[in-house]
């Protein structure tokens, strides 16, 4: 039955997703390859609302907040001054909220996994693992 | 004692994820509630949630995935009326009561 659900919920997620990019199709190959340039670019990135400096969003700052306690370096990129990147990340990442932090390419989650990985302490061994320096690592 | 007083005056979204996170995941315990009353929105607007899910479909994923099963299970609501989702979801073999986190305090969001 979750099987049926899931399947279900996947394919309306699929339909939402399109329908809140307003092109009627998803993602706009154009959209697509420049959020691949900017995952691919730099180590770290964080999509939030408001920057590192001035974040405007309790979740979002949360984030940084992680990442800062790390010593992690990471780029951000502000949602609110740019519509086309706060949906079409949605889209990307098939995540549908903000922040959502990247690592080497690949998503790694929002507000909610980055604290529960800063708490179990799992976050230090995960960063080591990426190659990615960090305060608590042990390399 | 809040638990109960704020499933009495549960708005109709929350009852919403409620009963479609009770069908998908049969869960051992669950709490749906709004948190807009947190951030800087309209009076009664139900636009923010955490929901903290206990059940066995979430044993041996990583978080990730059982944030996946969530988000799916949630998706429509997603794309329309809620705008931020808090998720605790944990395996029945990890639960011992444990409480959700607190809602970091909002920071304006640019109103929305």
């Amino acid at each position: 039955m979750l099987r049926l659900a899931t399947r279900q919920a996947s394919a309306m997620l699929r339909s939402s997703y399109s329908t809140a990019s307003g092109a009627g199709g998803g993602l706009s190959d154009e959209t697509r390859k420049r959020i691949d340039g900017i995952v691919k670019k730099d180590d770290v990135v964080v999509f939030m609302k408001g920057t590192q400096q001035e974040p405007a969003c309790g979740f979002s700052r949360n984030v940084k907040l992680v990442l800062d306690f790390h010593n992690v370096k990471f780029r951000d990129y502000n949602v609110l001054t740019d519509p086309e990147l706060r949906e079409g990340v949605k889209i990307y990442s098939e995540w549908p909220t903000i922040p959502q932090v990247y690592v080497k390419g690949e998503f790694v989650g929002g507000c909610d996994i980055l604290v529960s990985m800063h708490k179990d302490g799992e976050i230090s061994d995960f960063l080591d693992e990426k190659g990615i320096p960090n305060k608590y690592g042990s390399k | 004692m809040k638990r109960v007083m704020s499933t009495l005056s549960e708005g109709p979204v929350a009852r919403l994820l409620r009963d479609k996170l009770s069908t998908a995941f049969q869960p051992k315990h669950l709490e749906v509630e709004c948190e807009s009353h947190l951030h800087s929105v309209p009076k009664g607007a139900e636009m923010h949630f955490r929901v903290q899910v206990v059940s066995d479909a979430f044993e041996g994923k990583r978080v990730i995935e059982r944030h996946r099963l969530v988000n799916t299970c949630l998706a429509e609501e997603l794309a329309t009326t809620v705008h931020a989702l808090r998720i605790d979801a944990i395996p029945t073999s990890k639960w011992d009561g444990q409480k959700q986190e607190e809602s970091p305090t909002c920071r304006g969001g640019f109103g929305k």
